[in-house]
């Protein structure tokens, strides 16, 4: 297999790219109004420990991606059914991440643009990242990622004047219920899709740094995530929180003087690009490990076409998918993000364990 | 339309031709390529004629009540 | 062979980057657009919307910067629709370019379609994605939308500009009531704060014929509202009074009579910094509904001779400042709570954020509550200073 090796702060960098996908645009604690911030650090805790499995599962099969550790663990034939269906599931996210990119570029920014043509401009740019290989994907996140919370800052700062500190208040109006409902929904999504990494985690170059790089990215995504929330929920107020379809853009709307709304959409470019391209990086690169080849480039562009027509295909309207999302692909996802990854853990504790078993023999 | 959507992957199978010459697994890198082609311009073609068999959130959605009564 | 197929893949790349790039299905070249400036809503006889945009004419704008050019810089136009967005589509029929809606700065609506309420209308606003929230939206009086765009403007080569400046000249006159499209729907959305915006009106001015200008109208007063439509008006005074409790005072001036004469003489106090805060304590059953006025203020101009450089008087003086400014206050209170029944201040609001549970109980009722609510009003003010003299020049 070609050798392929990332730094710590590409990694770093990359979590973060990563996680802020289209979360960035659009929260899904922002159901929870003026407790959103409340519901998104539950959330947020959800996602340390599935990021705690997804880490150690990848600690105890060093150098392994999933699929080898899949094949592993689940004999030739069932190892490589389930990689099948990852391979599906990693095509099917980046598919819906691209979905929701385009509708809010449509929405906002270009109404009259059909949305596959957006789409497909963004796939083009993914595909001549993909085909370029990892080591240049991540350094040009390495590149993006600095100027992506400079400019998230910026809006922050910008708008210090209009946050308004009774947007927190009433606490915990509805109850607990209903945040802890907002909160495992914010797991799933974004967190959840951590398990892509999973087809990334072993090329980092210092093997015993992963963890702390992947807590630090974690956290820091945490942080920015936070600020963002935040500054939609203190500057809009929690009603409009909620119904806005996306509240980071009418927050840059209301800089006084100016109008650099489009700095939201340019972030969303760079964040749901390096997504986008990492999926697509892990389908084909789990595509030509099931068939034992050294090079995934030739696969790029076929799967560049499927994941097009998958995410026109997912769901019929923006409106549709907004309930569609947090409901039934939440529900989808569960056994790829928890249920597999459990069990690998499982079974990896359980192998290594029973060799060091044998050691002391 | 599609025709437009023929010649996009005649463009792609003529991107990655010197690509598939280069391998050393012939049989093995063909032919899922072709498979993934294929299946790309199936799914392209479905949606640019209006005609996708069942939507794909359907589907997931039978697929998920299958196993989770009541949802 | 091969380098050559690599300069062609390199030369179509940059053709695709460049037919990419430099337009798409949404580019509105700016020649090819009508930029609206300013968009009025009013209601028509047949009960459907008629909508009055004004529209700029950048050449003329640019030639009039140039030299005195007389023309008129903006075009305007209206149609009629029974939604907003119908309205909207239907003013292609006169304007033969599409409307860019992205530099809209001010939003009137026409008394009478107030009246109905104005919910309905602003969903288009809120909706589109063009549209600035930071616009700013007044009611006509007495006067449609219509006829409020049509005016032209002497200060300012577009009118809507006139207009939307002299709102903003609410730092120094409080007595206009200054509000975004933005907050106006975040206001609306709010449970318990029923919403106020500014007014526009024509004044009276001889020779009804001649063409109407802004400078015939002015800004000052409020429009208050219960749920979304318009109930009544509250006068310029009137609005200094909501504002200073609304904590929206940057600055004004106050006339107070002379403590130290009886002559009817006054005292004019310019308010260099005002703080108004309102709270609501419930005891026993009984809402009460606190407001504190904090006001700091210079001698502006003196009407009589008497010399009020001292500490008494000068106690005296902020004495009457407090008399004055509570008076206000309470006067419009009493207006909102009996007249309008309309919780114009939010106090509602407050009650949701400090007692969840009892609003919960009462929100269904809060203009009865509000209405029968008792009102305490703190002020407290303080004189600085008296300007560049101290003692008033008076011929001997």
């Amino acid at each position: 297999m070609k050798k392929i090796e990332m730094s710590n702060t590409q990694l770093f960098f990359l979590i973060i790219g990563f996680l802020l996908g289209t979360t960035s645009v659009l929260n899904p604690a922002a159901a929870a109004q003026q407790d959103s911030w409340l519901a998104f650090i539950l959330g947020w805790i959800g996602g340390l420990l599935l990021l705690l499995i997804y880490v150690s599962i990848t600690i105890l099969n060093p150098g392994k991606t999933l699929v080898d550790i899949l094949l592993e663990t689940f004999g030739k034939f069932f190892g490589t059914v389930v990689s099948i269906i990852y391979i599906w599931y990693f095509i099917h996210l980046a598919a819906v991440v691209l979905r929701f990119f385009g509708e809010y570029m449509v929405t906002v920014l270009y109404p009259e643009t059909p949305v596959v043509f957006i789409i497909i401009c963004l796939m083009l740019g993914v595909a001549y990242a993909v085909r370029s290989g990892l080591e240049v994907t991540v350094r040009t996140n390495e590149l993006l990622m600095p100027i992506l919370i400079l400019l998230e800052t910026t809006l922050s700062l910008s708008l210090i004047g209009m946050y308004n500190f009774n947007h927190f208040l009433p606490f915990l109006e509805q109850g607990f219920g209903p945040i802890l409902k907002t909160a495992l929904t914010g797991v799933m999504v974004p967190y959840g899709e951590n398990i892509v990494l999973l087809m990334v985690f072993p090329f980092i170059n210092k093997k015993e740094e992963l963890r702390k790089t992947s807590f630090l990215a974690f956290i820091a995504a945490g942080v920015l995530f936070l600020a963002i929330l935040v500054r939609d929920l203190l500057t809009l107020g929690p009603e409009m929180l909620k119904k806005a379809s996306f509240p980071s853009d009418i927050s840059a709307k209301l800089i006084p003087g100016i109008q650099i709304d489009p700095i939201v959409a340019a972030t969303l470019v760079i964040s749901g690009g390096i997504k986008i391209s990492i999926c697509t990086y892990a389908a084909v690169m789990a595509i030509s490990q099931l068939l034992k080849l050294d090079d995934y480039n030739v696969f790029v562009l076929p799967v560049t076409a499927i994941i097009v027509s998958i995410s026109i295909w997912s769901y019929d309207s923006y409106i549709h998918g907004v309930q569609w999302i947090p409901q039934e692909w939440t529900m989808y996802s569960f056994p790829f993000q928890v249920i597999i990854p459990v069990i690998l853990l499982v079974i990896s504790l359980f192998k290594r364990y029973s060799k060091s078993k044998e050691h002391f023999r | 339309m599609i025709i437009g959507l023929i010649a996009v992957f005649l463009i792609i199978i003529l991107i990655d031709i010197p690509n598939l010459k280069k391998t050393k697994h012939k049989a093995r890198t063909i032919i899922p390529y072709f498979f993934l082609i294929l299946l790309g311009f199936v799914l392209s073609l479905l949606q640019v004629m209006d005609k996708p068999p069942m939507r794909l959130h359907t589907i997931i959605e039978k697929i998920i009540y299958f196993f989770v009564p009541g949802g | 062979m091969k380098k050559a197929l690599k300069k062609c893949i390199i030369f179509l790349n940059i053709c695709f980057l460049i037919f990419i790039t430099s337009g798409c299905w949404n580019n509105h070249d700016i020649t090819d657009v009508s930029i609206a400036v300013a968009a009025g809503l009013d209601k028509t006889e047949d009960d459907t919307i008629e909508l009055t945009l004004q529209l700029v004419k950048p050449a003329v704008v640019r030639a009039r910067k140039y030299g005195g050019f007389e023309e008129s810089a903006v075009s305007v136009f209206s149609s009629t629709g029974d939604m907003v967005f119908q309205a909207v589509r239907n003013i292609l029929s006169s304007v033969n370019k599409k409307v860019y809606f992205g530099h809209l700065q001010l939003i009137v609506i026409g008394e009478e379609l107030a009246r109905e309420g104005i919910s309905d209308i602003l969903d288009f606003f809120e909706r589109d994605h063009e549209i600035n929230p930071k616009a700013y939206v007044i009611i006509a009086k007495g006067t449609t939308a219509r006829k409020v765009l049509h005016a032209n403007s002497k200060l300012e080569t577009i009118p809507a500009i006139h207009i939307t400046s002299l709102l903003e000249n609410d730092i120094a006159l409080p007595k206009i009531n200054k509000k975004m499209l933005f907050d106006l729907l975040r206001e609306t959305s709010h449970k318990g704060h029923d919403i106020t915006i500014g007014v526009i009106e024509i004044e009276e001015k001889d020779g009804a014929d001649k063409e109407l200008l802004v400078g015939d109208m002015k800004v000052t007063g409020t429009a208050v509202f219960k749920k979304d439509k318009l109930v009544g008006w509250l006068d310029p005074a009137e609005t200094r009074g909501y504002l200073l409790v609304a904590d929206k005072v940057k600055s004004g001036i106050i006339n107070i009579p002379d403590p130290l004469t009886e002559e009817g003489r006054k005292i004019a106090i310019e308010i260099i910094r005002s703080r108004g805060k309102r709270d609501v304590l419930i005891q026993d059953g009984h809402i009460i509904l606190s407001i504190e006025i904090e006001a700091i203020g210079n001698i502006g101009e003196q009407q009589s001779v008497k010399d009020i450089i001292t500490i008494e008087k000068g106690k005296m003086l902020a004495e009457q400042l407090n008399d004055a400014i509570k008076k206000n206050v309470k006067e419009v209170i009493e207006i909102s709570q009996k007249k309008f029944k309309s919780d114009i201040y939010g106090f509602g609001q407050i009650v949701h954020i400090k007692y969840p549970d009892y609003w919960k109980q009462i929100k269904d009722n809060w203009d009865y509550e509000f209405s029968n609510a008792t009102v305490d009003i703190q002020v407290t003010s303080t004189i600085k200073r008296p300007g560049l003299i101290t003692q008033p020049t008076r011929p001997q």
